[in-house]
């Protein structure tokens, strides 16, 4: 790391010679390019581990050199240049400005400029808030706040676009008022703004104030006290959160707002809770503030005299403003002639980064063949059949192969609707073909190679993976004879075989390299390690109620020596002969081990909200960052498949694998009739939906050949919804039918824990598994164990 | 409190007054940092808003360096200017306030007035090599230093 | 109960497990090295599941090569290797070493013939036990007769378990 730019010599780097058991620190760079980062700031870490030891920022990377440029133009050429200082808060900036040299004039702005920069400026820090809020829940692992916050901030801009004709940077006011008049229907367009918005700020408390993921990544994190913040010369929510209740508005009025009533929140611990707190009720404040502006704007001129050449008399000023940062300050100084002499801008930002690069986070930041013939039971498998197996193989492959094609899509819709959004819209009807698209980019991408990469392991990892996530489905079972094979040791297979994929994994984040996939190789193989133990053990409480036979949910037949079993379907048949789904056995044991095993299967696929292997806003992207086009979509392809193997092992555990719903309830020819039925209906709905949606296609004659495709999509629905309406095949399909479902119904919970959950900060991931699922899982166990011997 | 501050130091403070409301005072060089730390410790001004310099070409003391304070509990704000010639240094606030580190760094990288005793004066929004500090009057608006961008950059001139 | 293309898979998985065993030894690149290991370990689970030993390589699979190769590979990619990479791949006494070899070769041989003229090797029944119940035999054996040993192991590993939590923690 030797560039010219920064000096790091007094970064310690640890003595490479030494072996892992003395402190072996990582020094790694979070560079200018890096997603947390936004493009600014390049952070220079010195980790031991997950913790880290010192920082040391480098700015200066988006410094322009505005004060220099202030002493060589006009007052009021000057004006559009403050915008572009902290652009998420442009209008603020501008106040700032204009207030300042007011106050060199000795003008003051009229009654009725003061409450439109009031109304404008309470807007900006309600967009500013909620672009922090967006952006900040999207670095901590939650993505689905960004879209929200975004959709809302969109009418703020709207608003601006009409007042001034920009939305970003405005440009809103002049020195000694304003330049443009509200536009007809200014105020009414405020208050509608201000009863739209109300209930929105309450869903984005809902999604995250009180989840129990949120409040575990901030509580207590980056903690500052009120004096540290005060000598550190910390203002804004910062400060406020800390306990100091002050704000310029209050302390030092401006524009107007001495004619308005607003509170100041604060908060008590200091940490990044209370800054969310802290922000969430200004935003709240803000619409107060807005609402008593809007009702009384004063008559009146917007712009006070001013002359036409603005040369303010020889003297200096110092003028801030509380900016949705913190305390905007501007010093002028002026010698009489019509450009500033000296124009220093005091930005908040600048201070309290500063103060956060020295309260060192103490904490973790930052932050995966060969199908060998073998027999058994009662599958093709097991007859020696080695045609049927064949065929079984390749048909699972082939449906696994859909079924990853379809997920991509699903996620990718599922996860936009949920966000508010459309996903994907053009390539195919409603986006469709988009898989088949990604899939043809990814074949034909350059494979990039890293050039110190070690070769024979960067190739061998992501197809070690692929074909661990492959194998563990020749035990899958679809349904009583539908599987490759059934051996007696289903289970144990494939626990056993998607452990392999953890050596993957490992193996794709060193032989990248580098650090960033390193970490996140080592992160997520301890993860997938931890959380398979409770895995196991929900598994194991599985097998044994399958060795308590009796009736029922809690019916144990005396004196019972039970076989239980590890081969799948016998698995699934002893469900059946209990009549009971084990979810629901020994209510409520099954349903906590149930709980277990969802969980560390979520850890185990690495998906949210355990996936700070491929963190995004903190890794770029974990163990596969260094892989691209072919090779990175292999991993995701094991990706998905994992998901849909452990899916299948909780379905086929505890849900009843391919038993249709009430087995014993609701028994008989007609409910068996009903229930064959379902299959046909699911794709007669999808047909009817399809059909829907090509009768909603825009009538242009670019959409034809969209809407003929999708027309003919709806028509395939339907065609195979009819032909499962035929007995022959709707008595085959049942069980394959049923288990997919809940198997889809699995990964719809995936996605919607993607879009709804922060992730996990890694050392509270391992604990969750190590000090919470771990003791359950045993408790479960021996539960288990004690209620099947005592039934 | 100008009088308290008088008596204390007497001929050290030339000028204290007020311009549109906004209170400031002129001190000696020799007074810093004394003088702020008596208006930390008594008067209250626990809070440094601001350090920044302004360049006077043809002075014979080139160079003023303001201090921006503010004091919450009297809820003031008060300037204090020193006046200084090229090459002086100054002491440092840093044990004073904390938040000057950086905004003494900034006023190095930016008029090249050196803190003794900054635990870390070195550039901060420059990179490190470069030559000239920008802020200052005899220092072009377009000029950059080409050394550094053709070394750094592989670029002729940044321009 | 035979199975087909008996000799085939015997011989490549047989193959496998030699291969990777020489590559362990082989490859300067200590990660290679782990990663033949886990060809190896993988090879052996396949002989077992060719044994009727299905419990035994599904345990193989996830302890071994999931669970102890994983552990392996962690502290190869921690430790700085550039160290052995530069080291010697043979060093300067692989006479001795060869010698050593050969006697131990002619050792083995020497017991196998022996043992072969004792007990007819070729024609012993392959597993008596019907594969379905190598999971329960194993388990009624390990609760049963061997209980005592089976508690003292895992006492140990437990004792191991809290050495090491112990040791790690004092670092944290």
């Amino acid at each position: 790391m030797s560039d010219p730019s920064t000096n790091i010599s007094h970064l310690e780097l640890g003595d490479r010679n030494e072996t892992f058991l003395d402190s072996n620190e990582l020094v790694i760079n979070m560079g200018p390019q890096h997603p947390a980062t936004h493009g600014v700031l390049r952070v220079i870490l010195k980790l031991d581990g997950e913790k880290v030891l010192g920082t040391e920022c480098v700015i200066g990377y988006l410094h322009r050199g505005v004060e220099k440029i202030a002493e060589n133009r006009t007052y009021a050429m000057f004006n559009p240049y403050v915008d572009r200082m902290d652009y998420v808060a442009a209008v603020s900036n501008g106040l700032g400005y204009c207030e300042a040299v007011e106050k060199l004039l000795n003008v003051q702005a009229p009654p009725r400029a003061n409450y439109i920069r009031v109304i404008l400026t309470e807007l900006n820090r309600l967009a500013s808030h909620m672009l922090w809020l967006g952006t900040h829940a999207l670095d901590i692992g939650a993505i689905t706040p960004l879209f929200y916050t975004f959709r809302d901030r969109e009418e703020i801009l709207k608003i601006f676009e009409k007042y001034c004709g920009a939305r970003l940077t405005t440009h809103a006011f002049r020195i000694g008022g304003c330049l443009y008049e509200t536009y007809d229907g200014f105020e009414k367009d405020v208050t509608n703004f201000l009863d739209f918005v109300t209930p929105k700020i309450d869903e984005y408390e809902e999604l995250l104030t009180t989840n129990r993921i949120w409040v575990e990544r901030t509580k207590n994190v980056g903690k500052i006290s009120g004096k540290e913040c005060i000598a550190l010369g910390v203002t804004g929510p910062v400060l406020r959160a800390s306990g100091v209740r002050w704000d310029v508005r209050k302390a030092q009025p401006y524009a107007a707002y001495s004619d308005f009533d607003f509170e100041i929140p604060i908060g008590q611990n200091g940490d990044t809770y209370d800054r969310y707190l802290v922000r969430m009720a200004e935003m709240r404040q803000s619409l107060h503030i807005i609402r008593q502006a809007v009702g009384k704007i004063p008559e009146g001129p917007i712009m006070a005299k001013v002359p036409k050449v603005i040369k303010p008399p020889v003297g200096e000023i110092y003028h801030s403003i509380e900016a949705p940062k913190g305390e905007l300050g501007y010093f002028i100084v002026s010698d009489g002639s019509t450009q500033p002499y000296r124009l220093r801008v005091r930005p908040p930002s600048f201070v309290n980064l500063h103060a956060r690069h020295r309260s060192r986070r103490g904490g973790p930041l930052m932050l995966d063949y060969v199908t060998s013939y073998l027999r058994s039971n009662t599958t093709p498998g097991q007859a020696g059949n080695l045609l049927w197996a064949f065929i079984y193989i390749i048909l699972i492959f082939l449906g696994l192969s859909v079924a990853v094609i379809a997920m991509n899509w699903l996620e990718r819709k599922i996860l936009a609707h949920m966000q508010v959004r459309l996903g994907p819209m053009r390539v195919g009807p409603h986006g469709l073909l988009q898989p088949i698209a990604d899939a043809i980019k990814l074949l034909i991408k350059e494979d990039i190679m890293p050039a110190e990469a070690d070769k024979s392991v960067f190739w061998i990892a992501p197809v070690l993976i692929v074909i661990t996530a492959f194998t563990t489905f020749i035990v899958v079972p679809f349904g009583p004879t539908h599987a490759v094979t059934d051996m007696n040791i289903g289970v144990l297979f494939m626990l056993g075989v998607s452990s392999l994929s953890v050596l993957g994994v490992v193996m794709a984040g060193w032989a990248s390299n580098s650090h960033y996939p390193l970490i996140g190789a080592l992160r997520s193989s301890a993860q997938m390690v931890s959380y398979e133990i409770a895995m196991g053990l929900a598994v194991v409480a599985a097998v044994l109620m399958t060795s308590l036979h009796g009736n029922g949910l809690y019916g144990v037949a005396h004196g019972a020596v039970g076989d239980g079993t590890l081969s799948m379907i016998d698995i699934v048949k002893a469900q059946q002969d209990q009549h009971a789904w084990f979810i629901f056995k020994f209510f409520p044991l099954g349903l906590i081990a149930f709980f277990i095993f969802a969980v560390a299967m979520i850890a185990e696929t690495n998906r949210a909200p355990f996936d700070l292997p491929e963190a995004e806003s903190e890794l770029t992207a974990g163990f596969h960052t260094e892989y691209s086009g072919f090779r990175w979509s292999l991993f995701f392809l094991a990706e998905y498949s994992a998901m849909i193997a452990v899916s299948s092992i909780a379905v086929t555990l505890w849900l009843g694998g391919w038993l249709r719903p009430f087995p014993t309830w609701l028994t008989g020819e007609t409910w068996d009739l009903v229930f064959s039925l379902f299959p046909a209906a699911t794709f007669l709905l999808l047909a009817l939906i399809a059909l829907v949606g090509t009768l909603r296609m825009p009538k242009h004659p670019y959409f034809r050949v969209q809407t003929l495709g999708l027309a003919g999509f709806a028509a395939v629905l339907a065609l195979i919804g009819i032909l499962l309406l035929l007995p022959p095949v709707r008595d085959r399909i049942q069980d394959i039918y049923w288990f997919s479902l809940k198997v889809a119904g699995f990964m719809y919970l995936y996605i919607w824990y993607r879009g709804t959950f922060p992730r996990y900060r890694f050392d509270q991931l391992m604990r969750v598994g190590w000090k919470v699922l771990l003791p359950v899982g045993l408790g479960v166990l021996i539960l288990t164990a004690i209620v099947g011997v005592l039934l | 409190m100008v009088a308290t501050l008088k008596r204390q130091f007497g001929s050290g403070i030339s000028e204290a007054s007020t311009y549109l409301g906004q209170n400031y005072m002129v001190v000696d060089r020799s007074l810093i940092p004394e003088i702020l730390q008596v208006l930390r410790d008594q008067e209250q001004f626990d809070y440094c808003v601001d350090i920044t310099a302004v360049h006077y070409l043809t002075r014979e003391k080139p160079f003023d360096v303001i201090w921006i304070l503010y004091s919450f509990a009297r809820n003031e704000r008060i300037r204090v200017k020193t006046l200084i010639s090229d090459g002086e240094a100054l002491p440092s606030s840093v044990p004073i306030w904390p938040t000057t580190n950086w905004l003494e760094r900034e006023v190095y990288d930016m008029f090249g007035i050196a803190f003794e005793g900054h635990p870390d004066l070195k550039r901060i929004l420059l990179p490190e090599g470069w030559k000239g500090h920008p802020l200052r009057k005899d220092y072009g608006i377009i000029q950059q230093d080409n050394e550094w961008v053709q070394a750094n950059l592989g670029i002729e001139s940044g321009q | 109960m035979t199975p087909v293309a008996t000799p085939f898979f015997f011989y490549l998985l047989s193959g496998l497990a030699l291969l990777g065993g020489i590559l362990v030894i082989t490859r300067k690149n200590a990660v290679h090295s782990a990663l033949a290991l886990i060809l190896t370990l993988l090879a052996l689970a396949g002989l077992y599941l060719m044994l009727y030993a299905p419990f035994v390589a599904g345990v193989q699979i996830i302890l071994y090569a999931g669970g102890i190769m994983v552990l392996f590979l962690f502290v190869i990619m921690l430790v700085s290797i550039e160290k052995s990479q530069r080291e010697d791949q043979f060093n300067k006494q692989w006479i001795g070493g060869l010698v050593g070899a050969v006697a131990l070769g002619a050792l083995f041989v020497r017991v196998f013939v022996r043992s072969k003229a004792l007990h007819d090797l070729t024609g012993m029944p392959m597993a008596q036990l019907p594969e379905q119940s190598n999971t329960q035999e194993i388990a009624v054996y390990l609760y049963g007769n061997y209980m005592l040993a089976f508690e003292i192991a895992s006492l140990l590993l437990l004792v191991a378990i809290i050495g090491a939590v112990v040791m790690a923690k004092k670092r944290i």
